[in-house]
């Protein structure tokens, strides 16, 4: 048992019974209630120290099932590659990066308990028999989510999504490789404005190709749109962009990148979908 | 249609069509004249009763990715319907659905509003299922993703436009035989960049009069392209197809476009297009006036017009026509403007977009002025200067977040047939269609 916060966490589900809850979801295609809290899962398993702001969050009544059996296999397929990867996926520098992640690392203890911290119920019953009954997966209670403190997405967990996408052409991160900095990152309203947590924010990235002519500018881009729109929550719009001179093309990449019909046809591509999710694999 | 411009109009949502469909909707088109409407999402048309506001039928199947878009066929006889898809796959699919010949007339079509009868309530009949849709023609030549597929007014051709830069005419020629026989009458590439929509100008008095000198097919096309520019384009007679105007004015991809649907004037109709630069604009055509004076303006410094002085009046006319921006409309949104209506029945033009934001304009006539359709002619042709001024829209009412945190993709005005209607088939509402898969009507009431 892990403590998290206020003592919020009491009790933690296996993994196995997650997975098995997922599998389930995902075969059925059901849209039971617990799913409506998979978006959330997805990203506190992403980020777990995100996870009492996540809990809190209310997916719309009309979150698309799409969305809810994307975060499934998100889950899932995050769970099972844990599971394969050795213990020790350490990227050399990766320490010298800005995160907020790493203040984590001394929460994992060993595979076994690797998302244990994201796996915690609020409440013990939650804990038993839900594998084959997926509704009686722990319901995010309204009483409960009124008492946590919303924390708003900054830049630096935008930079914590993004900087984790390989390059599809380096055996490196985008943020190892500075094609996506911190300080490139901008949210407006600033996170920081205690605005209507409802209300559109726009967060913008401005990427730096590593040379200024690089013929993968677009999927690059593409994919930090992808992961973006996989991760926040639907009121946050994205420009993605070109950082202004860092490369040959920038108006043509940039007006590609926010082309929504364009983007959604891309995504339809086979070849770069398999492109795509090549270099979303690091992403965790 | 509206003797006077409301202070404003109330725009206020009506329970969503059902069922929800979890997934993003790109578009919901009216049928032209019964209580129908098609949905595209995914690979799939989902076609709701306007009557129940239910699920009407689905046509599912017949391509391999996205529908972005579909257009009834018009003019057909009752008892038949027939959609075209346009679909990410680069085709386009023909879809009919005919009644069985032994239902009778209580059959499960809906009944044509043109003859104002209370329609019966067909939808709910269990032979409204899937297996009434045929999947009957592959239209197949585009290269990319097909993005837009629109019908002229008598459904005689049928324009599709893709990533590829084209824009398609395809002709029917098979109706006369009742059989599905397209072939392709011109193929478009004047653009740079993607066709984002096409658009038929309506079979209205205004068109016919201003083209009644031509050669030549009176439809009017036009299209809205990536490359920022709209193109309009007509037959010379010749049975060729050229572009005779470039409107520039935009600043980003135009994303859509559509002819004046009102019919109470005898100008030829003004065009309306939106883009992702946030605007929508009002073009209008430039009557041409005296022959002499246009030679004296405009030959001096134009070597092209000079050249052509040896050809007769009537093919020159035919090859070059002046689009002016009349109107920007009121600026509202603060991304891209992904769709806009313009009501046929009042006037007013509903935009939404990215920002989740509907909008509702209405163009304010001057009331100094007599209301004489040839007065406003003559003020048409006269006073071109001050064209910019006298289009006064404004704002009449505006939602936000409409689909709540989701961007809304699309937005029509469309004929109300639901329980609620105080007139069925004549009140007017506005559908949007969002990201969040719901489709929602509003109900609009002028203030």
């Amino acid at each position: 048992m892990i403590r998290y916060r206020n003592g919020l966490w009491q009790s933690a589900l296996s993994s196995k019974v997650i997975k098995n809850h997922l599998t389930t979801c995902i075969n059925t295609k059901s849209i039971c209630k617990p799913i409506t809290a998979l978006r959330a899962y997805t990203k506190a398993y992403t980020r777990p120290e995100r996870y009492l702001r996540l809990y809190s969050y209310r997916p719309a009544p009309n979150e698309p099932t799409r969305h809810r059996l994307h975060c499934a296999h998100t889950i899932l397929f995050r769970m099972e590659r844990s599971d394969l990867d050795n213990a020790n996926p350490t990227i050399l520098n990766v320490s010298q990066l800005p995160s907020r992640r790493q203040k984590q690392s001394a929460a994992r203890k060993g595979p076994e308990n690797r998302y244990d911290d994201v796996l915690f119920s609020k409440k013990q019953s939650g804990a038993y028999g839900f594998g084959n009954r997926v509704s009686s997966w722990p319901s995010s209670d309204e009483e409960d989510d009124a008492d946590l403190p919303e924390e708003p997405i900054d830049e630096l967990e935008i930079y914590d999504l993004i900087s984790s996408i390989s390059d599809p052409e380096h055996p490196h991160t985008l943020g190892q490789l500075s094609v996506v900095n911190l300080s490139d990152i901008h949210i407006t309203p600033s996170p920081s404005e205690n605005a209507d947590p409802e209300a559109l924010r726009t967060v913008t990235v401005d990427i730096t190709p590593t040379i200024t002519h690089c013929s993968l500018a677009t999927v690059i881009g593409l994919a930090v749109r992808v992961r973006l729109e996989q991760a926040l929550p639907p009121n946050y719009r994205l420009d993605i962009r070109m950082k202004k001179d860092s490369h040959a093309q920038d108006d043509q990449v940039n007006k590609q990148l926010k082309d929504k019909e364009r983007v959604a046809a891309a995504l339809e591509n086979d070849t770069l979908r398999g492109v795509l999710d090549k270099m979303l694999l690091t992403c965790v | 249609m509206a003797s006077s411009l409301p202070s404003s109009v109330s725009v206020t949502p009506l329970p969503p069509f059902k069922p929800d469909l979890y997934q993003r909707a790109w578009s919901s088109i009216p049928h032209p004249t019964l209580p129908l409407l098609a949905t595209c999402h995914a690979k799939a048309v989902t076609v709701f009763s306007l009557s129940t506001l239910t699920k009407h039928s689905s046509l599912s199947g017949g391509h391999t990715r996205s529908v972005r878009c579909a257009a009834w066929k018009p003019g057909l006889p009752p008892g038949k319907l027939c959609l075209v898809t346009g679909s990410f796959d680069a085709t386009a699919g023909l879809w009919r659905w005919e009644k069985e010949a032994d239902e009778g007339g209580e059959g499960s079509m809906e009944v044509d509003v043109t003859k104002g009868s209370n329609a019966s309530r067909p939808d709910t009949e269990k032979d409204a299922s899937d297996d009434d849709w045929e999947f009957t023609l592959v239209l197949e030549g585009h290269e990319n993703e097909i993005k837009s597929v629109s019908f002229s007014p008598s459904g005689q051709y049928l324009a599709t436009c893709s990533r590829d830069k084209t824009v398609w005419i395809w002709e029917d020629v098979g109706a006369a035989e009742d059989e599905d026989e397209w072939e392709t009458v011109a193929v478009l590439s004047e653009h740079d960049g993607d066709i984002k929509a096409v658009a038929w100008c309506p079979d209205v008095p205004g068109r016919n009069k201003a083209s009644s000198n031509r050669h030549g097919s009176l439809d009017v096309l036009a299209s809205a392209s990536y490359d920022n520019t709209v193109r309009i384009w007509r037959e010379d007679g010749d049975g060729e197809w050229v572009c005779v105007s470039v409107l520039e004015g935009h600043e980003e991809t135009v994303w859509g476009l559509q002819f004046e649907p009102r019919t109470d004037n005898e100008r030829f109709p003004r065009l309306m297009t939106f883009s992702a630069d946030g605007t929508v604009r009002i073009w209008t055509l430039q009557v041409e006036e005296e022959e002499p004076t246009v030679e004296d303006g405009r030959d001096a410094n134009n070597p092209f017009r000079s050249a052509m002085s040896g050809i007769p009046n009537t093919m020159r006319r035919g090859l070059r026509e002046d689009w002016v921006c009349t109107a920007v409309l009121p600026k509202a949104h603060t991304r891209a403007v992904y769709s806009a209506s313009w009501s046929s029945d009042s006037g007013l033009i509903a935009s939404t977009g990215s920002d989740g934001l509907i909008v509702v304009y209405g163009e304010e006539k001057d009331v100094t002025k007599p209301a004489s359709s040839a007065e406003e002619q003559s003020k048409e042709t006269g006073d071109h200067g001050n064209a910019r001024s006298r289009d006064g829209w404004r704002i009449l009412g505006t939602v936000a977040n409409g689909h709540g945190a989701y961007e809304i993709n699309h937005v029509t005005w469309c004929k109300r047939y639901d329980a609620g209607a105080e007139q069925k088939g004549t009140e007017e509402m506005l559908v949007t269609t969002g990201d969040d898969g719901v489709i929602r009507p509003w109900q609009t009431r002028a203030d």
